[in-house]
């Protein structure tokens, strides 16, 4: 009995120690950094009560958490307000109270008021559920920098039963005014835990610069000069996505020849396309825009989950897995390559991109 | 198609979806039970039922809905697929296992294997380390998304509610020394008060978050909120391996006390 519980204290100690995740700097704020921070937007919509809503002036001290998402959302928006309800259920009501949570519907044909109160009721009374014009609703979405929601028909469904690809953001406002952080899906509620009454107090997360010094892209010098075609894409695969609202390709990429710079991507079914690198610190994540990817004479770059990604937005249609999408690489040099990543299912990624993870 | 129920993060729908790993498994251990109820000769006898009741609940275990649900959006129901597995089908199993089958095993090229492995003592660290490090929340989260990690942890159940339920459920190899108050201790021990079932009820229960990121995360279920979720499956876990226990206690001591009058 003795060696059972020499065993098993230890391990329950780990248990209590051990949630799943690597040791953060505490000082770094949980959510994505949002660099540079952008300012709240200006509009006036129409909240559930049929009132105007002013997103400014009625959320003048507060902290405002702004939504885009729709009621019949099976996952992205009932999770979000699920986790945020539960955190603020046990804050002090002090630093509760100066949270707001708006909920901005981008399916305004089925959430009428009612149903828009009744939903965001169920999750917490003091949730806010607003509504737009289309033409408006594009705008403060441009204004913040996401894919402008659009209807998802499901093949052989009713016409009625629609999906809506969407933003899986959550922007933080804080008291400044400002949204430095933004909490994308996977965002956990002891995450929100962490950086809600820190952003109730007025903390403001600090710039990703500061925080977080700028990380070059990793060139991996190949060890054999190689003659033929200068850029070899070696893999290229796309995560299939739960959206239209936007996607990740993840390639390795060759240079056989003389020093080349990646300068654009595109693709002709997205409307948006982009080189991503998400840096952590400490287990804090901050995503930045890339315009220019060199490529060294002799060297493989990796786009790897977790760190550099193509990333692209607005999508014509949902690619599932098993298909390919078209995806158009610009290199200084090289010029051109058309190429159609495969696309896969998330959790296959690491089959796929195999030990160059 | 999946062959094993894995997290899928994909909104639930009752659609039917077929496993054929677990089809497969269930063919398994119903040929394995087959296999052995003829095994140590004689006249060829009916299948035991609670052989029967043992290959069903891991069918039911295992394949969907139970599976699928368990497996990528409900916290309890994969509890339930614990209790199933790693308690009630290994105690069915064992206890359709008649005495000339416990005698062929335990003379089987494995019988020594099984006879270390199911010493009490033995038995018991095994049980409560699988059962801990099947539910600790970094390893939950990183093999459920797959269907080899599902299907692994599915199988250590099985595996540790085998080990835990030989000692108490077979006569042969015989263990003379294991004395029905140590069995009862065994019991207590290992179910009723089990410092790993006790402490994972609590850290369930009590902790200010939910405790596995794969349940919290998983697309919502029908208005159950993830704590709620969470809140049942410590219950489950708790009610259930108590009852278990307060079962297999009552039956040890009333054939206790039968022998000795």
């Amino acid at each position: 009995m003795r060696r059972l519980s020499a065993l098993l204290v230890p391990a329950m100690m780990a248990l209590a120690a051990c949630r799943g995740e690597a040791p953060r700097d505490e000082a770094l704020f949980r959510g994505v950094y949002v660099s540079p921070p952008i300012e709240k937007p200006d509009f006036t919509f129409t909240d559930f009560n049929g009132q105007p809503f002013s997103f400014r002036l009625k959320t003048v001290g507060k902290v405002a958490l702004l939504f885009f998402g729709y009621t019949h959302c099976p996952d992205v928006c009932p999770l979000h307000a699920a986790n945020v309800a539960a955190v603020l259920k046990q804050m002090p009501f002090e630093e509760r109270e100066k949270i707001q949570f708006i909920f901005v519907t981008t399916d305004p044909e089925r959430d009428t008021p009612e149903r828009l109160k009744a939903w965001l009721g169920a999750f917490d009374r003091d949730f806010i559920g607003l509504a737009a014009s289309p033409d408006e609703l594009a705008r403060v979405q441009r204004e913040l920098r996401i894919a402008t929601a659009r209807k998802e028909f499901l093949p052989g469904a009713d016409s009625s039963a629609y999906l809506v690809g969407h933003a899986a953001q959550v922007f933080a406002f804080g008291l400044d005014g400002f949204a430095r952080t933004e909490y994308p899906m996977g965002v956990r509620q002891e995450d929100w835990a962490k950086d809600l009454p820190r952003l109730a107090r007025g903390e403001l997360p600090p710039e990703p610069s500061a925080a977080l010094p700028g990380k070059d892209i990793q060139l991996v010098p190949s060890t054999v000069e190689v003659a033929g075609p200068a850029i070899r894409i070696e893999v290229a695969v796309m995560a299939a996505p739960p959206a239209t609202s936007e996607a990740s390709v993840y390639l390795v990429l060759t240079n056989a020849g003389a020093e080349d710079t990646l300068v654009g991507v595109s693709s002709p079914e997205a409307g948006g396309a982009m080189v991503h690198v998400t840096e952590s610190s400490g287990g804090q994540q901050v995503m930045r825009m890339r315009d220019r990817v060199p490529i060294g004479k002799g060297a493989t770059v990796s786009f790897l989950p977790g760190a550099m990604h193509v990333m692209l937005t607005d999508l014509t249609r949902k690619p599932a897995a098993g298909e390919s999408f078209p995806l158009r690489l610009q290199f200084a040099r090289a010029g051109e390559f058309a190429i159609a990543p495969l696309v896969v299912p998330y959790a296959e990624l690491d089959s796929h991109l195999g030990a160059r993870r | 198609m999946q062959f094993w129920c894995s997290f899928t993060n994909t909104a639930w729908d009752w659609q039917w979806r077929p496993f054929p790993g677990v089809w497969l498994f269930v063919l398994l251990v119903g040929w394995a039970a087959f296999r052995l109820n003829r095994a140590g000769g004689g006249e060829p006898r009916p299948i035991h039922p609670l052989t029967l009741v043992g290959v069903l609940l891991t069918w039911i275990a295992l394949d969907w809905p139970v599976g699928a649900l368990g497996a990528g959006y409900l916290a309890s129901v994969h509890m339930a697929q614990f209790l199933l597995l790693g308690l009630l089908v290994p105690a069915a199993l064992l206890g359709g296992l008649r005495p000339e089958a416990q005698v062929a095993v335990a003379q089987s090229a494995t019988g020594t294997w099984i006879e270390r492995l199911t010493r009490p003592v033995t038995a018991l660290i095994l049980f409560n380390v699988i059962v801990l490090l099947t539910h600790l929340p970094p390893i939950v989260d990183w093999l459920m998304p797959t269907q080899l990690g599902s299907m692994a942890i599915d199988l250590l159940w099985f595996a540790a509610g085998l080990i835990f339920w030989y000692p108490l459920l077979t006569t042969a190899p015989a263990r003379p020394k294991f004395v029905p108050p140590l069995r009862m201790l065994y019991l207590v021990v290992g179910l009723m008060f089990s410092p790993v079932m006790f402490g994972l009820v609590g850290f369930m229960l009590y902790a200010e978050h939910p405790l596995y990121g794969l349940y919290e995360l998983a697309p919502p279920f029908a208005g159950w909120t993830s704590k709620m979720d969470h809140e049942l499956a410590a219950v489950m876990m708790s009610v259930t391996g108590a009852l278990v226990a307060f079962i297999g206690l009552s039956t040890i001591f009333f054939k206790w006390s039968k022998t000795d009058a």
